[in-house]
């Protein structure tokens, strides 16, 4: 086990077998939330954790969620140097509105009372919450792009949240590396909240202990691919054991080489991988006519990818544009991905026929 | 420092503001921040809290300390505006600690080590009136046991930017708690966090390994 109860050397924490993750395929995500409401209503429906989202889709460019997490510091400088970071707040984390229900539905008002939110942190109109700038973008118009930028917990390598506690209330599990905070050691410190540069951990002001996202280790104890991903309408997941070169997963990782982590400068070493976006739009030229570019320009790539983005989106148009002259393309296969189970493979179970 | 003998009934001494107190004499501690950059075993245990520079900022501590016969108090006083509410995700509040030797060779700059344990009386402001019980042997050890089966107890004030905190328990609950005999010396230690510096686990001032306290017989 790499669970110790009395504390442990961090190695230990972190020391794994095996170790499960995700590819997410950008240019079909369709910011439906889908897979928000899909661990909301099976993880953070209890009290005190009403305002996390421990999988959240954002617009990007934008602040994302949490707000401006980028800017907040955590994880590592290059030379694995512990960069300090902030804490967010209710808001960032996109505040636990109030609604008027009672008061639009049985006040007796007709149509005098329209249904209102309220924030819980001011009391008054909000300022900021989940998805407040959804879909604004960036660019210029008239080439104006946005994409979605679906984020959990990236269960990394070298965890900086793992690091960060004091009282080593969160290590790697042993089987498939899944990056666990046990409630019982938790003293709500939220060290691990500054150390995370993803700020894929959430404080819970009720228990004073903090949260995350288990990657639905219950679920893929028992073969079930975690939520998030099972419930995906658009097929942009793959989920499984990142070391079975048999699994598609491995196959767009390390043979094909086009899915990278977000933000790899933080230097944590994430498992959630992601297939860039690319050509999301056909970019107008200066005269008024359509040109072949798409109109997300490289730096914003490269800042998020790093700069291994540029041959990777090379990569997949070169593969698409052999399907698109009758040639077979594996990646833009596995991409589409006919066959439903193929992108779970050892975790195709059903939760419904599992459930005990 | 000295630990008196008082007349005076453990109810009456868990308020903070009580007129028994001006008979015992306070001793002002200097408190100092925690070793927590360049520090090796704090790296171990976490390298981001050892990265701290700007924690520590109580930097005196006035204690009084007396005992009944059955029960010892400490009256804690330090100068810290109020932080007793977690509103929001990003604020902590103030607390203070005493900590006593449970093995003779334990060394409360290091909180314990493997089976050289401490045990201390934690109290922080937004759970006023229910301190915790703490075990630890070495850093990132500690422990929170109930204050409540520890019969620990406590009475807080905060008053013209002071906190004044009472912590009292019997002088004797078992062996896995410390224990106190009227007549035989005590160690002790003490450690404040500052909540509006966002000061909590190492980030605090401390003042120094464990100093003897005579305990009147």
């Amino acid at each position: 086990m790499a669970f110790a109860p009395r504390g442990a050397p961090k190695e230990e924490l972190l020391r794994h077998t095996r170790q499960v993750g995700n590819i997410i395929d950008l240019n079909k995500c369709m910011g439906c939330q889908t897979c928000t409401a899909a661990c909301k209503s099976l993880w953070t429906s209890r009290e005190g954790t009403e305002h996390m989202r421990w999988m959240n889709v954002s617009t990007y460019p934008g602040a994302g969620y949490p707000r401006d997490y980028e800017k907040m510091g955590g994880g590592y400088a290059p030379d694995k140097t512990p960069t300090p970071g902030k804490l967010t707040t209710l808001t960032d984390v996109g505040d636990n509105f109030k609604f008027n229900h009672a008061d639009v539905y049985y006040g007796g008002h007709g149509q005098k009372v329209h249904l209102k939110p309220t924030s819980a942190v001011t009391g008054e109109d909000p300022v900021w919450g989940y998805n407040w700038d959804e879909d604004e973008g960036g660019g210029d118009w008239p080439n104006g792009y946005y994409f979605y930028l679906p984020r959990k917990c990236y269960h990394c390598a070298d965890a900086p949240c793992l690091k960060a506690c004091t009282h080593n209330a969160l290590y790697k599990r042993e089987q498939d590396g899944i990056v666990v905070l046990d409630q019982e050691r938790c003293n709500g410190d939220r060290l691990c909240v500054e150390a995370c540069p993803y700020k894929a951990i959430y404080y819970n002001p009720v228990s004073q202990k903090s949260e995350k996202c288990v990657m639905c280790c219950p679920r893929v104890e028992q073969g079930i691919a975690p939520a998030c991903d099972r419930q995906c309408p658009g097929r942009t997941r793959l989920f499984g054991y990142l070391d079975d070169p048999d699994s598609d997963l491995y196959k767009l990782i390390h043979v094909h080489k086009v899915a990278l982590p977000l933000h790899p400068e933080y230097g944590t070493e994430p498992n959630v991988f992601y297939i860039p976006p690319f050509d999301t739009t056909h970019a107008f030229a200066e005269d008024g006519s359509i040109t072949d570019e798409g109109r997300i320009e490289a730096e914003v790539l490269i800042n998020l990818f790093g700069p291994d983005v540029v041959p990777v989106i090379a990569r997949l148009k070169a593969e698409r544009s052999k399907r698109q002259n009758g040639k077979p393309s594996e990646v833009m296969d596995l991409l589409i991905g006919r066959n439903f189970w193929d992108r779970f493979k050892d975790f195709s179970n059903d939760p419904l026929q599992e459930a005990v | 420092m000295k630990i008196v003998r008082i007349k005076a009934d453990t109810a009456t001494l868990l308020d903070p503001a009580a007129p028994a107190w001006g008979q015992v004499q306070a001793q002002d501690f200097p408190m100092v921040p925690t070793p927590l950059k360049n520090n090796p075993a704090i790296e171990a245990i976490s390298p981001f809290i050892a990265q701290s520079t700007d924690h520590g900022v109580v930097h005196g501590l006035r204690v009084a300390a007396a005992h009944n016969g059955e029960v010892l108090t400490l009256r804690l006083s330090w100068t810290s505006q109020k932080h007793d509410t977690i509103a929001d995700l990003d604020q902590f509040v103030d607390g203070v600690a005493v900590m006593f030797p449970l093995s003779a060779k334990a060394s409360a700059a290091t909180m314990g080590s493997p089976g050289e344990p401490v045990n201390a009386w934690y109290w922080r402001a937004d759970k006023a009136d229910q301190p915790f019980d703490v075990v630890a042997e070495g850093y990132g050890t500690s422990v929170r046991r109930s204050g409540k089966d520890a019969k620990l107890q406590s009475g807080a004030l905060h008053q013209n930017g002071q906190w004044h905190v009472v912590l009292a328990r019997a002088l004797s609950v078992g062996n896995t708690h410390a224990r106190f005999t009227p007549g035989e010396p005590t160690k002790l230690a003490f450690g404040v966090w500052d909540g509006g510096n966002r000061e909590r686990a190492g980030r605090k001032s401390f003042s120094g390994d464990f100093m003897l306290a005579t305990v009147d017989a």
